[in-house]
């Protein structure tokens, strides 16, 4: 008995095997990657139209002056809008609490940007012993621009220190 | 930025008035024109049980806007030929005169008009019933609302406040499917909206739009749209559902958009009416001071908000001239808090009591009554629950309204 074969016509041009591509590729973007990719795309837009944010700033506590130079903002329960300070001897640690409470906690929760906070109060005791005040501001600025680097975080609370101090607080100079 | 003074405002009202006036007033027609003169007051008393202590400043965007007030407009509508028209309408309100409508409409087939000049571009259903006189209740749904709600100066007003006239381009048309399907659409170019004056933009300033200055540092416009379908359900009755979107840049960088889309649904049963709609506007704010904001900076979805708006609306006639109304409407807002006020300019912050996920849902139950042939008497009582406590530590609040609307 003769096998029968069953006869399969061979592509006559180019664009037919271009053609019997697409097909395959639209059978399989058919059965298969259409569902993921929709999926892909309303969960990528979902996420798009979420919203997220940080932890309050109000939430922000410090156990004691002593404890901590500096308050939180507002902590006066005043609803004033206005920032309580005073003065611990280090401005930047005032500015930093009263004015970028939750962004600093963001940075001590972060082992990377902890580490990195704590390189910074290395760098500036350091740089506090230069010769000159010009020296000091120098080294100070040095030390602030390093730990910038080191993450988004830290980037975070310097650009917050650079900008909110003198939206809230614009008695005190910035730089120490 | 020099402000013109009152006077000066005052002299180019009436210079606009009277060039209109000899333009279509006075002015012989011409053959085939066929003019038309409308206009509408609606003056209205609202009392709020609480007047928040935060809110209550000097007159401007944080004030609510309790006591009298007054919407006016004058309307000039030329049918120039069976291919063109224009509109050109002027309006008072809460912060004085406005050119609400100044275009010109060249109809090239019922499926095809283009419309150029300033006008409110098409989106949703209340665009079309804004004016006081079109609508029953005397203040908009809260998605439109533009300056009646309580706390207004919380929420930055409404979802998309209405009218929003801008200088733009629009191209829209109707197409009739059999004798019972009414499609309609417009497509649109227009200025949007701004924020130009503050340091770091959070939100739009919708106090830009109006006057002293129209013009726009930003010279990408907004684009949108709105789909719509009517269906003809009987001889008394029939149902719209349409979908709209709109999308641009507020800042005169162009690197913060805004986007907003809505869907609106209405029902007519005779004189009886039930209208539906729902808002989202995604607002991406200036995150570069992060000390502005009430919370920390999300790394990721941390430079937008959300501001959703719904409402449903009730409209059943009783006796002839009265009509019963009900409304319920709300707003949702997700997202950072800016605590620097919008327009201010500077980044100087205030205590905002809202928190990133807040809402506001209001009851309404009003009477409209026909006294005379276009004039109506307007009766409302309005319920309110925000999620969030006032500097007087409350939660819910009721107002009321009396006023009265003429059209001529």
């Amino acid at each position: 008995m003769p096998t029968i074969t069953r006869m399969t016509l061979a592509p006559t041009s180019g664009w037919s095997g271009v053609f019997d591509m697409a097909k395959r590729n639209l059978w399989l973007e058919c059965t298969g990657l259409v569902p993921v990719a929709c999926v892909t795309a309303i969960a990528a837009s979902c996420a798009d139209w979420s919203p997220s944010v940080g932890s309050a700033q109000e939430e922000c506590s410090y156990s004691s002056p002593e404890g901590n130079p500096g308050r939180a903002y507002d902590s006066d329960g005043t609803g004033s809008g206005t920032c309580v300070l005073f003065n611990a001897g280090d401005n930047c640690d005032d500015y930093q609490a009263a004015n970028c409470c939750a962004l600093s906690r963001n940075c001590y929760y972060d082992p990377l940007c902890q580490s990195a906070d704590e390189e910074l109060d290395h760098c500036t005791t350091d740089a506090s012993s230069a010769l000159t005040p010009a020296g000091v501001q120098a080294g100070i600025a040095q030390c602030r621009a390093v730990f910038a680097a080191s993450g988004a975080y830290a980037q975070g609370v310097i650009a917050c220190e650079a900008t909110c101090c003198s939206a809230r607080c614009v008695t005190l100079p910035l730089t120490q | 930025m020099i402000r013109p003074t009152a006077t000066e405002r005052l002299i180019a009202v009436v210079a606009f008035a009277t060039t209109l006036l000899l333009l279509f007033g006075i002015a012989p027609a011409q053959a085939g024109e066929d003019r038309n003169f409308a206009g509408s007051a609606q003056f209205d008393y609202m009392f709020a049980r609480h007047d928040s202590i935060q809110d209550a400043q000097a007159p401007g965007p944080r004030t609510p806007l309790t006591g009298f007030t007054t919407e006016a407009a004058l309307k000039i509508a030329v049918d120039i030929s069976d291919h063109l028209s224009a509109n050109f309408k002027l309006c008072y309100g809460c912060h004085g005169f406005e050119l609400d409508m100044a275009y010109f409409d060249f109809r090239v087939a019922d499926e095809f008009n283009l419309r150029t000049g300033r006008f409110s571009p098409t989106f949703g259903a209340f665009n079309l019933r804004h004016d006081p006189a079109n609508h029953p209740f005397s203040d908009k749904p809260l998605p439109y609302d533009m300056g009646r709600m309580l706390r207004k100066g919380d929420w930055n007003n409404g979802v998309l406040p209405a009218p929003f006239p801008m200088t733009g381009a629009e191209v829209n048309g109707t197409h009739w499917v059999g004798s019972d399907v009414q499609v309609d659409y417009a497509a649109y170019v227009a200025m949007g909206f701004k924020n130009e004056s503050d340091l770091h933009p959070t939100d739009i300033n919708f106090q830009e739009s109006h006057l002293p200055y129209y013009v726009t540092a930003d010279p990408r416009p907004v684009t949108g749209g709105r789909l719509g379908m009517t269906i003809r359900l009987s001889d008394v009755s029939d149902a719209t559902l349409g979908v709209s979107g709109m999308y641009g840049t507020y800042d005169f960088r162009n690197r913060l958009s805004y986007g907003i889309v809505g869907i609106d649904i209405a029902m007519r049963v005779g004189r009886a009416t039930v209208r539906a709609e729902y808002l989202v506007r995604r607002q991406q704010a200036d995150t570069s001071n992060p000390g502005i904001f009430k919370y920390a900076v999300a790394s990721e979805h941390g430079d937008f908000f959300l501001k959703h708006g719904m409402y449903l609306e009730l409209k059943l006639p009783a006796a002839e001239p009265l009509m019963v109304l009900g409304r319920v409407d709300a707003m949702i807002r997700q997202g950072n808090v800016s605590e620097a006020p919008v327009g201010a300019g500077g980044d100087f912050v205030v205590d905002s009591p809202l928190m990133n996920n807040v809402t506001v849902v209001r009851e309404t139950i009003g009477l409209a009554y026909d006294i005379e042939r276009n004039f109506r008497l307007k009766l409302s009582l309005e319920t309110w629950q925000f999620s969030y406590a006032d500097a007087d530590n409350h939660k819910n609040d009721v107002s009321a309204h009396v006023g009265v609307v003429g059209s001529l």
